[in-house]
């Protein structure tokens, strides 16, 4: 019975109509790049969640007629005409209607206003209603605001109001005729297969120029594909008025006032009327989806470039990164000969000393007693040190990411937004740090771990477990690179003897096992900290994954439909 | 305020704004097609009639000429090509100017009053026809004056006002808008209209006059238009006025892209961040130098030097020793020490107080600039900039290191010679005394000192001597190389300090500089 030429039953058609408004909404929140494509989006929204939910669940809801057109050309006139009576404000001050005016009778109002159907998407503050007599019952007449004024918030409501009705309403002038404005609109009306009134209002009294205007309105609008015969045109002079309802002379509104009689009193032309527009509707899903669709595509394919862009970089600098730490000394020479002067002295280096010197190192340790480890300045130095090695190259990642991206036009509105991506983040360095604390603690944990061995757990406990952990984060960042004997500057010399603790404390092997183990952990902090930072520009620029699936279920659903 | 020396100005701010990396494409074009203008015709200008189809632009012309000059139609866009209604006696003078605008329809008239003036009838701006849109986004840049035409039903149109009066109304000083048609509204509506057309004008401060007219056929009243036309007179201050104002607001569009919102500049960074982050990064670069190992390097190298001078002919064999096994290259060589500062640590430190001061700087500035300002922090030019300030300050201060010496060095180098001596002769002595078993001369006496035999008394002597000459050695050596060292130290210091201060902020006060540029060519220009 539904009578609507669909592959799909009215219930599946609403089903999808729900699917293709949820597309929509997560469009829209995947900020769409310029103003076109939002709207583009909020229309779909509004067609299928305005009109062809509500239409697929109920064929037999009242009928909306929309009057639409640009500013000042009578649109409210025309509702009072048909209402006979002055229910819609109409002035010389441009524009006049502000809000929506809804002429339906009470229950019909209720129904499109609250029970989820056409209008229940408006906010409140948008419409007004005026209550018509109950024989108008079946047939709701809205008067939309302008669609080419200053007042852009008008457009906006004049575009859902579009997307939610059945039956069109243009109403224009002969000044106004060849306006752009409108026939943009007008091409929406035809695509979304919306059956059409035009009034063309303000006609000059001079009968020849009054000819012209419409022979040439007439070849206009059939250039935006309304052909005259499906579309009914009133033809309305200057200064032909009926003062009594503030609205167009009702002779020259004829044809429109009896279709909308006609469409009240027949239930059954009702219903053929919302059949047509249902299927009118249904065909012009896929133009605009597919539009939103390639709009997502192609908003990927950039939004993924701008991903390959900064990837590229924070790679690098994460690279240039380890390469600073791998090959040239981290820690300035001060703090290691510090540490150089606490395991080169003979207290220490008796602990893999033999003859002579093992005799004198226990003498010198009964005499002097332990060298205090200068733990806190190795410490504080490495944490230092990394951080601003860090710091540096994610600032610089971040720096080259932003200055890249706003080369591009996509890119530089969004790095425009947040004037912190030209830097690494204000927590890059705590959140350093913190995983610094943690690295050298899980090292410590290590070398508990591995003084397992009986020589090892004496001379660990001997030497204390953080200085070993010390000397292991030292051998980290300190190599010999090959180096021997005289050769070495300070930091070579430091790490020579760190490392010769080390491997009398554990034996090389297990000395190698730490410090790769610490060395891979640091890696993989590092890598994860750089990760972070590169998020916040990924953040700010769409997903593609997210705006390729978008695009293939709208393509996807509508497919279904048509 | 001449319009040449604006136009220098202009120059100027391009210059500016190209040195931060703006582009100016448009600032160049308005200030060639400035000067296009000003070789042509100063003596008669041009005002065109702008606004939407409809709306009675061609009327109006065809009112004023009293005569039909343009064509008109109910057919909607009527006018495709512009049409200039010029006064006779002007139009030799007006010519040139008509051919650079691309403008060949022409009518001439003899109506007295009106001043040098052509009138041009534009094309409209909102039809479907796109190219008559163009025509007029190509001709507005070059047009010396603008009546906007409006009607009651046209006179609050997006197009009209977001892409027109708002962009342009504030580049053409003589202009006015005209309230076409208001024979079309009810009595007493038009004063209304014309309140709601100037709230709307106001909210983007413009405040052209509003001038009301009728174009009925037959009874048109265009007198308040006429009125403004004629009031003008001197063309050559209309033309000035149109050049100077466009060139005014390109360098106040570059000035503001630059964060430069009037005469006087803000700058970035405000003096007391820019001298902390200098401390930061001095203080930074000194650590790197490591002045406390380089004060060791001095202390070693001076007490090397007091030992070849002073400590007699020992010393000559262990400074030897010293030198020979590298031990005095390694530890007290301060010029090597320095020269090589670069081997202990990195520079990262040194760049970070000028990257948390550029972060600082950031925000507020407009999005135009953050590129230039954000270069600011790359690391590898602070780092190179601060290295160079090292490299300069280390290299003289390398070349100027002289070991003191000291001339008590010597007397105790002498005075040990003598010890040393006095030492040989005791042990002599001493020798000879077990040596000489039966000495030839009988018994020998030894002297006594008190109890004490003389030659013990001679060798403690001489040994307490030596000692005390030592122990002088190197108290005062130490305390001269202490000295030396803190001045060197402290030398070093200031002159790393003073170098980094004079070369960090190169590229910021560049930008400072491109800036001040601007704000004096805004300043010059309003002048």
């Amino acid at each position: 019975m539904t009578g609507v030429r669909s592959r799909l039953s009215l219930d599946e058609i609403a089903e999808r109509g729900r699917e293709v408004g949820r597309l929509a909404e997560r469009r829209l929140a995947s900020a769409p790049r310029d103003a076109e494509a939002a709207a583009r989006a909020r229309r779909l929204r509004d067609h299928a969640l305005g009109y062809v939910v509500p239409r697929a669940t109920d064929l037999d809801a009242p009928l909306l007629v929309v009057l639409l057109g640009p500013t000042g050309a009578g649109k409210s006139s025309v509702l009072n005409t048909i209402a006979a009576a002055p229910v819609s404000a109409t002035g010389v001050l441009r524009p006049t209607t502000r809000e929506a005016v809804l002429y339906a009778t009470k229950a019909d109002a209720g129904r499109l206003r609250h029970h989820g159907l056409q209008l229940a998407r408006l906010p409140d503050a948008g419409i007004a209603h005026v209550l018509a007599p109950q024989e108008r019952s079946g047939v709701a007449v809205v008067d939309a605001p302008d669609i080419d004024s200053v007042e852009r918030a008008n457009r906006e409501l004049a575009d859902t109001l579009l997307e939610a009705a059945d039956l069109c309403v243009f109403v224009t002038t002969a000044t106004r005729y060849a306006d752009l404005v409108p026939y943009q609109v007008l091409r929406r009306v035809r695509e979304r297969g919306l059956p059409l009134v035009t009034v063309l209002n303000r006609l000059p009294a001079d009968r020849h120029d009054r000819e012209i205007v419409i022979a040439d309105a007439t070849r206009l609008l059939a250039q935006a594909g309304v052909a005259m015969d499906d579309a009914l045109v009133a033809t309305v002079g200057e200064g032909e008025r009926d003062a009594r309802v503030d609205g167009l002379s009702r002779e020259a509104l004829r044809p429109l006032l009896e279709r909308v009689d006609e469409l009240a009193r027949d239930r059954d032309e009702r219903v053929a009327v919302a059949t047509a527009a249902l299927e009118g509707a249904l065909h012009g899903l896929a133009p605009l989806a597919n539009a939103i669709a390639d709009d997502l595509e192609h908003e990927a394919l950039d939004s993924e470039t701008l991903h390959r862009v900064a990837t590229a970089t924070y790679d690098a600098e994460l690279r240039e990164l380890s390469h600073t730490l791998r090959d040239r000394g981290l820690l300035r020479d001060e703090i290691l000969r510090q540490w150089h002067d606490f395991v080169g002295a003979d207290q220490v280096t008796r602990l893999f000393a033999t003859g002579f010197g093992r005799l004198r190192a226990l003498l010198l340790t009964w005499l002097r007693g332990r060298p205090v480890a200068p733990l806190p300045q190795v410490e504080q130095e490495a944490v230092a040190a990394l951080e601003a090695e860090v710091v540096r190259r994610a600032g610089e990642a971040a720096r080259r990411t932003a200055s890249l991206w706003s080369e591009r036009s996509d890119g530089a509105s969004l790095v425009a937004r947040d004037p912190g991506l030209w830097s690494a983040s204000a927590d890059l360095a705590p959140a350093l740090r913190g995983d610094l604390d943690e690295w050298m603690r899980a090292i410590v944990d290590d070398v508990r771990a591995a003084g397992d061995r009986k020589r090892a757990t004496a001379q660990v406990a001997a030497l204390g477990v953080n200085v070993v952990g010390v000397a292991v984060m030292l051998a980290v960042f300190a190599h010999t690179a090959g180096l021997t004997g005289a050769e070495l500057g300070i930091a070579g010399g430091t790490a020579f003897v760190n490392q010769k603790l080390l491997e009398t404390i554990f034996g090389e092997r297990v000395m190698e096992e730490l410090v790769d183990r610490a060395r891979t952990r640091l890696d993989a902090l590092l890598e994860q900290l750089f990760a972070r930072e590169r998020e916040r520009f990924e953040k700010v620029a769409p997903a593609p994954a997210e705006l390729r699936d978008i695009a293939a279920r709208l393509r996807e659903t509508v497919a279904a439909v048509a | 305020m001449s319009v040449t020396r604006c136009l220098e100005q202009l120059d100027e701010a391009i210059d500016a704004a190209r040195s931060l990396g703006f582009p100016v494409d448009e600032a160049v074009a308005v200030a060639s097609r400035a000067r296009e203008r000003l070789g042509l015709a100063g003596d008669a200008y041009v005002v065109a009639l702008v606004g939407g189809t409809g709306v009675g632009k061609s009327s109006l012309l065809n009112a004023l000429a009293g005569e039909e000059v343009a064509a008109v139609s109910a057919r909607r866009p009527t006018t495709d090509r512009a049409v200039a209604w010029v006064p006779r006696e002007h139009r030799a003078a007006l010519a040139p100017v008509l051919r650079w605008l691309g403008v060949d329809r022409v009518r001439e008239h003899e109506r007295d009053g009106l001043g040098a003036v052509a009138v041009l009838d534009l094309p409209d701006l909102d039809s479907v026809a796109r190219e008559h849109r163009a025509k007029v986004d190509e001709l507005l840049p070059r047009i010396d004056a603008i009546a906007w035409v409006v009607d009651p039903e046209k006179y609050k149109d997006l197009v009209l006002h977001d892409a027109y009066l708002r962009r342009w109304a504030r580049r053409v000083p003589r202009e006015v808008v005209v309230l076409n048609r208001v024979d079309l509204l009810p009595d007493g509506a038009e004063r209304r209209v014309r309140d709601d057309l100037r709230d709307e004008l106001l909210r983007a401060s413009i405040d052209a006059p509003i001038v009301a007219t009728e174009s009925r056929a037959g009874a048109a009243d265009v007198e308040e238009l006429r009125r403004w036309l004629a009031a003008e007179s001197d063309a050559k201050r209309v033309v000035a006025a149109r050049l100077g104002t466009e060139a005014r607001e390109t360098i106040g569009d570059l000035a503001r892209r630059a964060a430069v919102d009037g005469p006087e500049v803000t700058p970035l960074v405000d003096a007391a961040r820019r001298e902390a982050a200098l401390r930061d990064v001095a203080r930074a670069a000194v650590a790197i130098v490591d002045v406390r190992g380089l004060e060791r390097q001095a202390v070693a190298a001076t007490r090397l030097s007091a030992r070849r001078r002073g400590t007699g002919p020992l010393g000559i064999v262990t400074s030897a020793l010293y030198r020979w096994s590298g031990r005095a290259r390694a530890s007290a060589d301060p010029a090597t020490y320095l020269r090589r500062w670069r081997e202990r640590g990195s520079l990262a430190p040194a760049s970070e107080p000028v990257r948390a001061l550029v972060v600082g700087a950031l925000p507020p500035l407009p999005s135009t600039l953050r590129p230039a300002v954000a270069a600011l922090a790359q690391p590898a030019n602070v780092e190179r900039r601060v290295a160079e300030a090292i490299d300069r300050a280390v290299e003289t201060e390398a070349r100027e290191i002289r070991v003191p010496a000291s001339v008590l060095w010597s007397a105790v180098g002498a005075a040990q010679y003598v010890v040393a001596a006095l030492l040989i002769f005791a042990a002599i002595w001493f020798a000879s005394l077990f040596v000489l078993d039966r000495p030839a001369v009988g018994t020998i006496d030894v002297p006594l000192l008190g109890p004490i035999p003389a030659p013990v008394m001679l060798l403690a002597a001489v040994l307490l001597a030596g000692y005390a000459l030592t122990l002088l050695l190197r108290l005062h050596a130490g305390w001269v190389a202490r000295r030396w060292a803190g001045r060197v130290a402290a030398r070093i210091r200031s002159d790393v300090e003073a170098r980094i201060g004079e070369s960090l902020f190169v590229p910021l006060d560049a930008i400072e500089a491109a800036r001040a540029r601007l704000a004096a060519a805004l300043r010059d220009c309003y002048a």
